[in-house]
């Protein structure tokens, strides 16, 4: 029964979205007051629809249902139950269906915010409409394409159970965390739209931008803790002890990241020099529009490889044609609706230039990004031969338009609106600068030890951004407590890109990876630590068996710590999976993967040191800090009329 | 100067670096092209000397050996048509084994040998696909 009820909230959510759309555009004439009162319970009907149907497909998930060909294909008598709730999103159908709903409670969000009065009523409507003709998309493809209510006939006795390498806590957290980053993106753009086909007010072509900066850090937070996690789950979980390998659904994530971090600095400027509208415009369009690309290349199955999703291009067709209707709408709209900026000679070392500046290279890394994920989709659907473009590509080509990036984002901080000159950004910043290169002087030759320019100018850059990022914060501490309130999220955000900065850089300049065999009692040097190999036991896990190596460390002859790198094998048919032995402090990682049986009482293992790799995710952490903290500072203090 | 002037320089300036950066973008972009062939393509000399590739091809059963205790193994890839013989030395994927599609990344030695860097087991995507397996087992 459970299937057929969620079939039918589904098509309800749909028919809420439909109206949605209708009234939110303002196809049905209604006076505003009534559009408003008629729209928030559409999008309520629609939320609640999607969030029961969601429940739906869990109930049947946890009754093993396996008439359920969703249900069949990816879950399992013995799968233990939070895995069997986590398998809802753990494949393509229900990961759409997670999809919509996080759009659609965007929209609640929306809907409910009390941040709009009479004034910009009108712009939240509109917005409404929009994310209802997104939804109405999605909803579509999903009946169209991937109904995850499907029945199954004959009924299977058992499931196939989920992917092994998805039986992981992180795992569980991150596709939601990472769609709702993705989709909360549809929120700036549904409002930029609307900001363009709102005629009433002259000023509502501004004041969009206000509104928009909480609405694009809400979902820029998740996406920071989205890829954060995904990197750290491809740390411990994948094996091999990489943190970014620039996998196109890496990629995919990361491009939607720099361009909304460039979308909430042009708001910034927008909002209050009324400057810069229509690039916040495009960049709201260009963000999502991203978004709708990474969840075309993940859910299109064109990065399995392009042959399988041109034998079965349905799915993906049908993501590309929303893709296409999507962009190529709103940018018909940007062209046709978009109002002239104001004209005003801009002083180059002004805040707005600096901003406008780093938005460029936000931007351009994002383009050399987008450029090396697709040209190889590109070749191939061009049948020109079948290639990949490599990692080093990626490593390089995003230092070009990022280390220049976070030497003006200090002057940045330190420049004032309008008139900042040259020589007062130097005079007011040069002790800090000369800091900067002490510190990375010690850091990289009396820490560690020299190895290069590039790894110096990334300490350098990295102790920059953290310096000019906090010091505003600490002067105005003293001097006037609510402005120093005020500049706490810049301070966290920027300290926290600091933090990854100077992990990533230390941790790829000295860090020490490599593969050995070791006999029992055997051990091993990896920097200054000794890997001794004691031995291997048999495990059983809950559905899996498993055999544990026993790692000791130790340096200068004190044992640091004994860890536990095991392989597991949760079925006979499927390959094993390895679960690394990790030592971590936020000083360094040490880092055991297991290998094989290699004979001769010899097994190999995969070593790691990796000096200063927490700071990594660290940095992220302290990030969406900061952005926590100003979306905080913009809750209403008062509640306004209630419309 | 005059401001004129200044203007101009400052533009030259600009140009010369997103010049010099597209330059060097291009040039890495170049470099780290890699070409991906299989054996039958490499036997006939269609692969690059001196450059890394990828090369796919299913591993021979039987084909496997190790040095005993060492990390040092070698197979023999094939893709129906030709047979290349792979040596590497390292951890192998959880997903490799006699029999199973995998990718190899290195060089083609004088020999004829395929010296790898890198063995990725087929569909050992990062994130691997949930499709994949019920998709390899039907294959």
């Amino acid at each position: 029964m459970s299937p057929e009820i969620g079939q039918l909230l589904l098509t309800l959510s749909m028919a809420a979205a439909f109206l949605q759309t209708l009234v939110g555009l303002g196809f049905i004439k209604i006076p505003l007051e009534l559009q408003n009162k008629i729209i928030v319970n559409l999008v309520s009907i629609h939320t609640l629809g999607l969030i029961f149907a969601i429940v739906c497909l869990g109930y049947s998930f946890i009754t093993d249902d396996f008439s359920v060909l969703y249900v069949a294909l990816n879950s399992h008598t013995n799968l233990p139950v939070q895995y069997k709730v986590a398998a809802i999103w753990g494949a393509h159908e229900g990961s759409l269906l997670l999809w919509v709903f996080l759009l659609s409670f965007w929209g609640l969000l929306l809907a409910f915010s009390r941040k709009f009065d009479q004034k910009t009523m009108d712009l939240k409507i509109k917005s409404l409409g929009f994310i209802g003709l997104i939804s109405l998309g999605f909803i579509v493809f999903i009946f169209y394409t991937s109904n995850p209510f499907e029945r199954l006939f004959p009924i299977p006795d058992q499931g196939r159970s989920l992917n092994p390498l998805l039986q992981d806590p992180a795992l569980v957290m991150h596709p939601p965390i990472l769609y709702a980053g993705y989709v909360g993106l549809a929120v700036p753009f549904a409002l930029a739209l609307a900001s363009l086909i709102t005629t009433k007010h002259e000023t509502l072509q501004y004041q969009w931008a206000g509104i928009a900066r909480v609405w694009t850090i809400a979902p820029w937070l998740f996406l920071t803790g989205g890829i954060a996690l995904g990197s750290w789950w491809a740390y411990y979980e994948l094996g091999w002890g990489g943190w970014w390998f620039w996998d196109p659904v890496e990629n995919a994530s990361l491009m939607p990241w720099l361009t909304a971090t460039a979308l909430v600095h042009s708001l910034i400027v927008t909002e209050q020099r009324r400057l810069f509208n229509s690039m916040s415009i495009l960049l709201a369009i260009i963000s999502f529009s991203l978004s709708l690309l990474g969840t075309f290349l993940v859910r299109s199955g064109i990065l399995i490889s392009v042959h399988s999703f041109a034998s079965d291009p349905t799915r993906g067709m049908f993501i590309l044609m929303l893709l296409g209707f999507f962009t190529g709408g709103a940018l018909i709209l940007y062209s046709l609706k978009l109002k002239k900026d104001r004209r005003l000679r801009l002083k180059i070392f002004s805040r707005e230039s600096l901003l406008l500046l780093n938005n460029v290279f936000l931007c351009t890394a994002a383009g050399l990004i987008l450029i090396g994920t697709l040209y190889p989709m590109l070749v191939e659907i061009f049948d020109a031969g079948k290639l990949s473009v490599g990692p080093p590509y990626f490593n390089f080509v995003f230092l070009i338009p990022f280390l220049p990036m976070l030497f003006f984002m200090g002057w940045g901080v330190f420049s004032t609106w309008k008139n900042s000159e040259l020589k007062d950004l130097i005079s007011g910043t040069k002790w800090i600068f000369l800091i900067c290169i002490l510190l990375s002087i010690i850091v990289t030759f009396t820490v560690y030890n020299y190895s290069g320019l590039l790894t110096f100018v990334g300490v350098t850059l990295a102790g920059w951004t953290i310096l000019t990022g906090s010091i505003p914060f600490i002067k105005n501490l003293k001097l006037d407590r609510q402005n120093a309130l005020k500049l706490l999220p810049m301070s966290l955000a920027h300290i926290g890109l600091g933090l990854t900065v100077l992990g990533i850089t230390v941790t790829s300049t000295y860090g020490i990876t490599f593969d050995k065999s070791l006999q029992f009692g055997q051990s091993t040097q990896v920097g200054s630590y000794e890997f001794t190999l004691m031995g291997i036991n048999d495990k059983n896990g809950p559905n899996y068996t498993a055999k544990v190596a026993e790692v000791e460390i130790t340096s200068k002859d004190k044992r640091i710590a004994l860890i536990y790198p095991e392989k597991r094998i949760y079925d006979r048919n499927s390959p094993a999976i390895t679960e690394a032995g990790i030592e971590s402090n936020l000083g360094r990682d040490l880092f055991v993967a297991l290998g094989e049986d290699v004979g001769n009482q010899s097994w190999s293992l995969h070593l790691q040191y990796k000096p200063l790799l927490r700071l990594i995710w660290l940095g992220p952490f302290i990030m969406i800090l900061g952005g926590l903290f100003r979306i905080y500072l913009s809750k209403p203090l008062v509640k306004e009329r209630e419309y | 100067m005059l401001p004129r002037h200044r203007r101009l320089s400052g533009l030259i300036l600009v140009l010369l670096g997103v010049g010099l950066a597209s330059f060097f973008v291009l040039k890495s972009f170049q470099e780290n092209l890699l070409y991906y062939f299989t054996p039958i393509q490499v036997q006939a000399g269609e692969a690059p000397i001196d450059r890394e590739f990828r090369m796919g091809g299913l591993v021979v059963p039987g084909s496997f050996k190790r040095e005993e205790g060492s990390l040092s193994v070698e197979f023999v890839l094939t893709d129906g048509g030709a047979s290349i013989q792979v040596n590497y030395t390292g951890l192998l994927p959880d997903l490799f084994k006699e029999g199973q599609g995998i990718i190899a990344r290195g060089k083609i030695l004088e020999n004829g040998v395929f010296s790898a860097r890198e063995v990725l087991a087929k569909h050992d995507e990062n994130y691997m696909p949930p499709k994949i397996q019920p998709l390899a087992e039907s294959i």
